[in-house]
């Protein structure tokens, strides 16, 4: 999988964004362990640094949890994880929000746009 | 020593010219720095005094506490922007060479990474392609076990599916221990290995930082940054 | 050190074991001129070109130092991890092994002319005194050292205070040279003036030499003075160290 980072903001903080992603929609399952600092530095073609920060954020984040000489492992906390795609669920619909009153739509058209985009995904 | 380069005051000079204006860095180890300007801004003579093929006007330059000489050589793993080896080398004599006058050489990694650049090591060093010559440069130059690796614009000049190779040569190479100072002016393929910038323009350091937080307050990459200071 | 003489050799093998093929190669197609050709004749020609390789020998030694001072390659040998004086060596040392390779070869070829005019080589050599040979020997080098080490400064002293010309370094390293020499030669002169005292050694025990060739030498004893001997030696010692100097701290590559 290759990601494309946006240079424009700190690297850490999309890294986080990846893997919050990737535990929300099951790829990466509780319990797990993620890659190692070289591996997934390697791999995403970043500094280890940026790397070892991500992690370390998500440890504080109470996402994951450092075992001493075996690696970072997620957290198996259902209502954590709950809680993780509540927060990100939420970005994305502020962000959505955002744009579609950039765009000039009011609330109520908002919440109809998206109604009929729904309902027709059913058909 | 956890710093690994110190600069003081650092000025060279060339009949009046300044190549270097009371230039101070601090690098400790464990670190990727990213030494970003245009040509003729004064990076390769920084590097070059580094590597003590330069000698300073004034200001004093330190690497792992000591001053430029055979210690510091020991070291010290340079990488020149121009090619650098004897015309009658084939690349396995290169690696010869690098065993006999580094104790810091890993000969295996060497041959390992040559296979990785897809390098014969019975061709002549001066049959290569500069894309080769670079990467077969930067081959001798990583294998190398030193505590602070300077590479003067180690993406010059070669295609991107080289620069993607040497990219992930350096990104494999790093470890806590050791440092790398890269100077560049192609920003935008390597900004993402650097923990630190210097943006150095006419002998000065105009603007120096940790590149995440460079990223956070400005809200741009740090290529667009470089664009911005360098217009 | 080891490493860096075998080094300098290797950059300069080709070009060494080509000049030993030439040697080999003109001597043979000389001696093959025996019959048209006088002894003497290939004798004399053996040892023009003996001459004629020791000149060009010296000009690789020279070349040798001032190329890896300009060129890129410049860069490698800097960046080693090793010091001006080991590097200075390593180019004396190798410029000793090529001369000692072009030589032998060369006196090969020498003695079998010798010999063919009858030239009793054997007998001279063996009423020769070791003494003397050695100390020939032994002055031959500190001068040819000396020599080299006036030359390398010489050419390093230009490179450090002349950055950026290469032909205004070049004509700086001629006037250095000649000056220094010039210098030398007068200073080696008053000492022989105020320090007259000598030394004397017996060259050879002999009277002559028989064969086609008749040599009158009587009972030599050559005079050699003190002080411009160990003048000799100083200017070679001084040189090596200020050109290692040189390199060391003021010399930008």
């Amino acid at each position: 999988m290759d990601i494309k980072f946006n240079e424009k903001a700190p690297i850490y903080i999309q890294i986080m964004d990846y893997i919050k992603q990737n535990i929300i929609s099951g790829k990466i399952n509780p319990g797990d362990k993620l890659p190692s600092v070289r591996e997934m530095s390697a791999f995403l073609k970043v500094n280890p640094n940026t790397l070892q920060r991500a992690y370390q954020e998500l440890e504080r984040e109470n996402i994951t949890y450092t075992q001493r000489g075996m690696g970072t492992f997620v957290k198996e906390d259902e209502e954590m994880i709950q809680v993780l795609k509540k927060d990100v669920a939420r970005e994305v619909i502020n962000s959505f929000v955002e744009r579609m009153k950039n765009i000039g739509f009011t609330e109520k058209e908002i919440v109809n746009i998206v109604k009929e985009r729904l309902e027709g995904e059913d058909k | 020593m956890d710093i690994l380069l110190s600069t003081e005051n650092l000025t060279k000079s060339y009949l009046g010219k300044k190549a270097l204006n009371v230039v101070n860095i601090e690098i400790p180890k464990g670190k990727v720095v990213g030494i970003l300007g245009p040509n003729g801004s004064g990076k390769t003579t920084l590097l070059k005094i580094i590597a003590g093929l330069l000698k300073p006007s004034s200001g004093k330059v330190l690497i792992d506490g000591k001053e430029p000489g055979v210690y510091t050589k020991s070291i010290v793993a340079y990488l020149p922007d121009t090619p650098f080896l004897y015309k009658w080398m084939k690349i396995k004599d290169s690696i010869d060479f690098y065993r006999d006058f580094y104790k810091d050489f890993d000969e295996e990694k060497a041959w390992e990474l040559l296979k990785f650049m897809n390098l014969d090591p019975d061709s002549k060093v001066t049959s290569l392609s500069k894309g080769m010559a670079e990467k077969l440069n930067l081959t001798l130059t990583l294998s190398r076990k030193a505590k602070l690796y300077i590479l003067d614009e180690p993406l010059g000049g070669v295609d991107p599916t080289t620069r993607e190779k040497i990219l992930d040569a350096i990104i494999q190479n790093y470890n806590e221990d050791s440092s790398m100072l890269i100077t560049t002016h192609l920003v935008n393929d390597i900004e993402r290995l650097f923990d630190e910038v210097l943006f150095i323009a006419n002998g000065s350091i105009v603007l120096s930082g940790n590149a995440e937080e460079l990223r956070l307050k400005e809200e741009k990459s740090i290529d667009e940054l470089y664009r911005e200071v360098f217009k | 050190m080891g490493n860096l003489i075998k080094y300098e050799i290797k950059g300069y093998l080709k070009e060494t074991l080509g000049l030993i093929a030439v040697i080999i190669i003109s001597n043979i197609l000389l001696l093959a001129k025996v019959d048209a050709w006088t002894r003497q004749t290939i004798l004399a020609l053996s040892t023009f070109i003996t001459i004629a390789t020791i000149v060009v020998v010296f000009v690789w030694n020279i070349k040798n130092f001032s190329r890896d001072l300009k060129e890129n390659t410049a860069y490698l040998l800097f960046s080693l991890p090793i010091s001006s004086n080991s590097l200075l060596a390593s180019k004396l040392i190798t410029s000793f092994i090529q001369y000692i390779a072009v030589l032998f070869t060369n006196f090969i070829f020498l003695y079998y002319n010798s010999i063919k005019i009858k030239l009793n080589i054997n007998e001279a050599i063996s009423k020769l005194n070791i003494g003397f040979i050695l100390l020939g020997i032994f002055y031959c080098i500190i001068t040819y050292v000396g020599l080299l080490c006036v030359i390398y400064f010489s050419i390093a002293l230009s490179k450090a205070a002349v950055k950026k010309k290469r032909k205004i370094a070049k004509l700086g390293s001629w006037v250095i040279f000649i000056i220094t020499c010039i210098g030398i030669t007068k200073i080696s002169d008053l000492l022989y003036r105020f320090f007259p005292q000598t030394f004397s050694v017996n060259a050879m025990n002999l009277n002559t030499l028989s064969g086609d060739m008749t040599i009158m030498v009587s009972d030599q004893l050559v005079n050699i003075n003190i002080a411009q001997s160990i003048f000799d030696i100083c200017i070679a010692v001084v040189f090596f160290i200020a050109t290692s100097y040189l390199l060391r701290k003021k010399l930008d590559i």
